[in-house]
């Protein structure tokens, strides 16, 4: 599923294309999903998504993420030291109702004012030079 | 000779006609009378060289051909290593928030229009459930982030594309830690003091 989520972090310039390109120290980066859905009152297992930056407007500090969700692994076996040895991936129906579960929980948060949502979690809005004009 | 009123003039009336220009810095063609001329006079930038090949532009049929072409490219592997206590694996102490920064790292230098790839890359797994995130900073811009990993050790990427150019441009893979103080678990090559399996890798075209 493809999201809108508020930006934060530092942006220092602008590549050839126009994307901009961030402080190292404090790179531009999605607001905390995992700490919105969790503070929202979601299990923190409706976070367990991969994601990766389809697009983003430094001018409206908006950056648009493909969300992916894999099957998880169930350990099945541990060794003396309580580590996982032998695992086995995740029921469909399990998947299925986690999957759901999770993009639900990210339309619900996501959907909310953007005002709003930096509120949540707390991290300030995407910090911008000053451009010649 | 122009006629008004029946009688022959041989000169224009002063106000009734201004002779205009065309002009290379807009595409306007306001209503007037011009010299004759050619557009790639105007314009000296309207040559078969700056068009597409096959289109074709006030009759002029371009020849431009782009071709990407291989820019840099890079790899390096972690700089962590497996650890005496661990045998062919490091466990790290990971605090609530924080990060391993970097798993691996590569800085290149990039042509003024290319466009990089960079895959990352760590083998290992999380102690706790819902814990660690694998990664991807391109640039300063975070450009993927995996799901959380595993209890079993498994290999976990992270891939993105970039438009990067110039000189320090840092890659690297992280790990995140969402949940409370907890270990991870990074694997090696079967003795201690070698580096765990993890690292980046970069490539780049350019047109």
């Amino acid at each position: 599923m493809r999201v809108t989520v508020p930006v934060t972090g530092e942006m220092i310039g602008r590549e050839w294309d126009g994307s901009p390109s961030g402080n190292p120290d404090d790179p531009i980066r999605p607001i905390d999903i995992v700490r919105l859905l969790v503070d929202s009152g979601y299990p923190i297992e409706c976070a367990d998504f991969s994601l990766t930056l389809a697009g983003i407007n430094a001018d409206t500090g908006l950056a648009e993420l493909e969300i992916a969700h894999q099957k998880k692994l169930i350990p099945t076996a541990w060794n003396a030291e309580g580590e996982a040895v032998a695992s086995r991936d995740e029921t469909d129906a399990d998947f299925e109702k986690r999957k759901g579960d999770s993009e639900e929980a990210l339309l619900d948060v996501l959907g909310r004012p953007v005002d709003e949502i930096y509120q949540k979690t707390g991290e300030p809005r995407l910090k911008k030079p000053k451009e010649k004009k | 000779m122009a006629i008004k009123n029946g009688v022959g003039i041989t000169s224009l009336l002063n106000g009734s006609m201004v002779k205009k220009a065309l002009s290379a810095a807009n595409e306007t063609v306001a209503k007037g009378v011009y010299d004759a001329t050619t557009l790639s006079g105007v314009d000296a930038d309207l040559v078969v060289g700056n068009i597409k090949g096959g289109v074709t532009i006030f009759g002029k049929l371009g020849t431009l051909s782009i071709t990407p072409a291989e820019d840099t490219s890079g790899s390096t592997v972690s700089a962590i290593q497996t650890s005496a206590t661990g045998g062919w694996k490091k466990s790290q102490a990971v605090g609530a928030g924080a990060d391993i920064d970097p798993i691996a790292t590569k800085t290149l230098t990039f042509d003024a229009n290319s466009l990089a790839f960079a895959a990352g890359f760590i083998y290992g797994n999380a102690t706790e459930a819902n814990t660690f995130k694998a990664r991807l900073y391109m640039d300063g811009v975070l450009e993927a982030e995996s799901g959380f990993l595993p209890l079993t050790g498994v290999s976990t990427w992270v891939i993105g594309f970039k438009a990067l150019s110039g000189a320090g441009k840092i890659c690297k893979i992280t790990v995140h830690n969402y949940g409370g103080a907890s270990d991870i678990r990074m694997y090696g090559g079967g003795a201690t003091g070698l580096p765990i399996a993890g690292g980046i890798a970069v490539g780049s075209v350019k047109a």
